[in-house]
């Protein structure tokens, strides 16, 4: 079979299914209400995390700052204030990477729609991946002054314990969804990208 | 969006569902997640709509949106399962057994590419122009060529391995 003949044939095929399996019939009306709730869900997922996060850090701040107002302990008083500072910190963070947005321009080129999903998606995973450093280390020095103020004792080591497991296990999971969702996801989009600009 | 819009909206989707529908049978693993992903599709479009410059040709704008929603699909960390909604309704029409045959034989092999390779010959196959597959790609002409001789070669090797 020639080259014509094979490309022929092969479009026949294609275009003989020229009868929709199903007929779409569209409510307008319904469609931007459904485009609204229908985000994908990885980035409704982020969104949600974000608001989170900094709802959580903003709810801190004029805690902390009672605390800083009212504890005597001065140790504990600083330990407040480095909170706040590290809730602060936590809020830009989350507000910096908010603003790194995936390319919602649809109809750009596939690759240039690849490249920039690829950025977003390793953005994203960088926060995962660091999270040791800009959430949980820099939170260490103000709960250890907050604590030190009251002086230690045998429920000390409890506080202590109990913030390790946490920091541990956020520090774990974070690292999963790394390894199980964003690694597998950024391999697919390279893979794509590289296919497209390997040279004949 | 106007009333002259949502008409030109509509008036698109009418003329191209049989397209969208098709495109979208390669990337969708069943009949279910096939229309969950026209859904997304057809959101895209009516989102990118209003948008859309009339200057730019409209076949290649709808092919990128088509196809690159589709690409966000299968990499999606987890699909989400669409919730039920009445913005889109399917209607089940027949169709004879043996064209769907030789299509879903077709669908099987382009379904064993990879994603770039899957987008060229899908626009190949719609006969676009190598010109206009390497404007909506985002590659050469001349690379349009080099892989689409290669495709063809991969497809041509499977289509007939399923038919001994």
């Amino acid at each position: 079979m020639n080259h014509k003949m094979e490309d022929e044939n092969l479009k026949k095929i294609w275009q003989s299914k020229n009868s929709p399996i199903e007929k779409i019939i569209i409510h307008p009306l319904n469609l931007t209400a459904t485009m609204d709730t229908q985000l994908q869900k990885f980035e409704k997922d982020i969104k949600k995390r974000n608001r989170r996060e900094i709802g959580i850090a903003m709810v801190l701040i004029p805690i902390f700052a009672y605390y800083a107002y009212t504890i005597p302990p001065i140790l504990s008083k600083i330990g407040s204030v480095l909170l706040i500072l590290y809730a602060l910190l936590v809020i830009y963070q989350l507000n910096k990477v908010s603003k790194n947005k995936p390319n919602s321009d649809v109809s750009s080129s596939i690759k240039a729609y690849l490249i920039s999903y690829k950025s977003y998606i390793t953005q994203e995973r960088l926060l995962l991946e660091n999270v040791l450093y800009w959430y949980l280390l820099p939170a260490i020095p103000g709960l250890v002054l907050l604590k030190a103020g009251f002086g230690f004792s045998s429920g000390s080591l409890l506080y202590g314990l109990g913030v390790c497991a946490l920091f541990i296990g956020v520090y774990l999971l974070n690292q999963k969804a790394v390894r199980d969702q964003f690694d597998p996801l950024l391999v697919d989009i390279s893979e794509a990208i590289r296919q497209l600009e390997e040279e004949g | 969006m106007s009333n002259n819009k949502e008409q030109a909206f509509l008036q698109l989707i009418n003329q191209n569902q049989q397209r969208i529908q098709k495109i979208c049978s390669i990337y969708a693993a069943n009949a279910e997640d096939q229309r969950d992903l026209v859904q997304e599709v057809i959101l895209n479009i009516w989102k990118a709509f209003p948008s859309f410059q009339g200057k730019a040709n409209i076949n290649t704008w709808l092919y990128r949106i088509i196809l690159n929603v589709s690409l966000k699909w299968s990499t999606a960390i987890k699909k989400q399962k669409t919730v039920a909604i009445d913005s889109l309704i399917f209607e089940t029409v027949q169709m004879n057994a043996n064209k769907i045959e030789q299509f879903e034989a077709l669908k099987k092999c382009i379904g064993q590419l990879d994603f770039g390779e899957r987008s060229i010959i899908i626009l190949f196959l719609e006969e676009l122009s190598y010109k206009e597959i390497g404007a909506i790609v985002g590659i050469s002409e001349n690379y349009v060529a080099v892989k689409i001789k290669r495709i063809k070669k991969k497809l041509a090797t499977c289509l007939s391995k399923n038919e001994s």
